[in-house]
């Protein structure tokens, strides 16, 4: 459900260039009609100012921030030879349990968006598994983005009629990156997402087995510029250790790009999701929630409580808001 | 799929790893145990439970379940010396040799003071049925609550030690071998919960008071400490099931159903479903795990363990100690049909095929 700004009269909302999904939200302003060259401009990942350019106007309004789009926090699974998988700096792969109630948990808890990827598939030099894909995709309702292994412009297709929202692509990307434009410009970039892998300040493609001389904010650009609507990017380095996200990457490929940027690796408490998303715009996790107490809502909602806009918000009666996105049966 | 060459775990285990001779870390773990100095370490249990020692009167909390390794476990504490509280989470669907057995371990070498708490069966009962159609695992809040219910007494009593028994990390080939702590991170890491947690359960808080572990705050300020005895001495399922008979403890008259011997698991009725559910995401059941355990032991040889296995490992629960599938199912208002489905559901379809057979042959 999108909630419509009403902005009446001379006023025209320029289409901000983001991604339509469901955590879009605008507010409502009223203003006189008298008030012209109101402006509104992105202030950083998911605020924006609104004000008033013109200060002779008889209504003046004083330039006020307000939020446009809420967070993600996103969950990340691995799979791996018929089982979900945890590693530490990819490698030293735990077998933690089978995929199948582990999404259904995901579902449950009407996680942000879900990410699930098929991390043996490119070491195996095979295709996407859709038939594990479509199982997967039926027991979540939650947008679902789904990697490993995509090659080729038909594993887009695919993965997309199988059930999967967004399709993320790796290696493939960087050996080939017109494959990025072509599914952009077949698909939309809204389910094109590229992973990137950072190893030693430098892209790693083959889960993190061969790194190029290529870095990953002039990687990001070419993304962006290339079609890609989103950037999963991780830490090879701080992957598995609980030890904090790499603060420095997160904030220098977000500054390099305007497609939203999700920070992953190495999240270990919800202080490290409120540090990245000073500057990412969602925040993944993979061993917090496999390995500790930590679950997306209790994450919501420290967020909340520390003034980032998530899903999960305290109305002014202290009772709890969770946004839906599902019709309850 | 590939199987341990020394024992029969699969690939398909959690937590498990078959190095590239073929060995899995199971196998490894049990050989590498005749270099460890179990003197010592026998020496150093006494310690832990003379350090912890606080309460006037228990020296130490024994969750029980009423079982072989809980009979071994208090006749040990008892013959060291030791006063221990034995504290069981009641299981819900308690058999009478459950029962009978759980009235037994009472009375060994002297008697113990036993406290039983069971845990609303109403709300049990809805949440094993959660735990079955979320994570295909009826057993979930069974497993949850044998850890959280004693550490629940451990912080109300002011008992500061829990001494719980086999070390499934080193039984079992995973990672955190060498612990000889349990906390409440050793549970969501390693206590198979699939991905769940009680946050997740919909039910009110107070409901799900018993399933919850203790926060930090009450466990540092209670002080209290878990232990594993397997830490410390060679366990041997088999070897504690001899011991507790010879103190009472009642076996199953003849192999329990989807297993293959009779001393374990004899408690609970629902666990049938959960160990066939086991088969059907891993390709592997209680079966495997107690020819596993004697093939390593020297009891059976491998070939003779297959042929077992290939009998009895992932039988369909037609039946449990005895009771009918479809008395267990009316009981939890489930049709077969519905079971099946949520079999189906939760089936790992690379390696179980549509008659819930393995695909691959086990070698």
């Amino acid at each position: 459900m999108i909630n419509f700004v009403k902005i009446a009269y001379s006023f025209l909302i320029k289409r901000l260039r983001l991604n339509l999904r469901r955590d879009l939200e605008f507010v409502f302003v009223i203003y006189q009609p008298q008030a012209r060259n109101i402006y509104i401009k992105p202030d950083g990942p998911w605020f924006a100012k609104i004000g008033c350019v013109d200060n002779t106007s008889d209504f003046a309004l004083k330039p006020q921030k307000i939020r446009v789009l809420k967070t993600r926090i996103v969950p990340v699974l691995l799979f791996r030879d018929g089982l979900l998988v945890k590693g530490r700096q990819f490698n030293s792969w735990r077998r933690i349990g089978p995929p199948i109630p582990a999404v259904r948990v995901m579902d449950r808890r009407n996680v942000d968006e879900l990410v699930f990827l098929d991390i043996g598939a490119t070491p195996e030099e095979r295709e996407p598994d859709f038939e594990l894909i479509e199982e997967v995709a039926s027991e979540v309702y939650s947008p679902l983005t789904v990697g490993g292994g995509v090659s080729h412009v038909s594993h887009f297709r695919e993965l997309l009629r199988v059930g999967a929202d967004k399709v993320s692509v790796n290696t493939a990307a960087v050996n080939d990156p017109s494959l990025l434009e072509t599914a952009a410009r077949k698909f939309g970039s809204q389910c094109v997402t590229v992973s990137i892998d950072v190893l030693e300040g430098k892209v790693a493609t083959g889960c993190g087995s061969l790194l190029h001389d290529l870095s990953p904010i002039s990687w990001a650009r070419e993304c962006e510029r290339l079609g890609a609507g989103e950037i999963l990017l991780n830490s090879v380095e701080r992957d598995g250790t609980l030890g904090g996200y790499d603060l420095d990457l997160i904030q220098s490929v977000s500054n390099a790009v305007n497609i939203p940027v999700v920070a992953c690796g190495g999240c270990g408490s919800f202080e490290d999701m409120a540090l990245a998303l000073n500057h990412a715009h969602a925040v993944a996790a993979g061993a917090l929630f496999a390995f500790t107490e930590c679950t997306p809502i209790q994450a919501a909602r420290y967020l909340a409580s520390r003034g980032y806009p998530t899903r999960v918000e305290c109305s002014d009666n202290g009772r709890e808001r969770i946004f839906r996105n599902r019709i309850n049966t | 799929m590939r199987w341990c060459r020394r024992c029969l775990y699969p690939d398909t285990k959690v937590d498990l790893e078959i190095d590239e001779s073929g060995v899995c870390s199971a196998c490894k773990n049990f050989e590498a145990r005749p270099t460890i100095d179990w003197e010592a370490r026998a020496k150093e249990f006494v310690d832990v439970i003379e350090r912890h020692k606080s309460h006037p009167v228990y020296d130490a909390i024994v969750p029980v379940s009423g079982g072989k390794d809980s009979h071994y476990q208090v006749a040990s504490l008892r013959t060291l010396g030791f006063n221990p509280l034995l504290v069981t989470a009641t299981t819900c669907d308690l058999s009478p040799l459950g029962r009978k057995n759980l009235d037994n371990i009472r009375t060994i070498c002297g008697g113990s003071d036993h406290i039983e708490i069971t845990p609303d069966p109403v709300t049990r009962r809805e949440l094993n049925k959660f735990g079955l159609e979320t994570v295909g695992d009826i057993s979930w809040p069974e497993h949850a609550s044998i850890f959280t219910v004693p550490f629940r007494v451990a912080v109300e009593m002011g008992i500061r030690l829990v001494v719980f028994g086999e070390c499934s990390q080193n039984e079992y080939g995973g990672p955190a071998a060498d612990s000889n702590i349990i906390d409440r991170r050793w549970l969501e890491e390693y206590g198979g919960l699939l991905g769940l947690r009680v946050s997740d359960l919909p039910f009110p808080e107070e409901k799900l008071w018993q399933y919850t572990y203790p926060t930090n705050e009450e466990l540092e300020r209670a002080g209290v400490t878990g232990v594993f005895m397997g830490y410390y001495f060679p366990w041997d399922g088999y070897e504690n099931a001899q011991t507790a008979k010879k103190l009472g403890f009642t076996v199953y008259d003849g192999w329990v159903e989807g297993s293959c011997c009779n001393y374990e698991n004899l408690d609970c009725y629902l666990t049938g479903l959960h160990d066939y559910q086991k088969f059907t995401k891993f390709g592997f059941g209680r079966a495997t795990d107690i020819a596993c355990n004697h093939i390593r032991r020297g009891r059976w040889t491998r070939s003779y363990a297959l042929n077992v296995v290939a009998e009895r490992d992932g039988m369909f629960p037609e039946s449990y100690l005895g009771k009918s599938l479809d008395s267990i199912l009316s009981e939890l208002e489930l049709s077969r049909v519905e079971f099946l489905e949520i079999a189906h559901r939760f089936r790992n379809k690379k390696i179980i095929n549509e008659d819930f057979r393995l695909i691959h042959e086990r070698k």
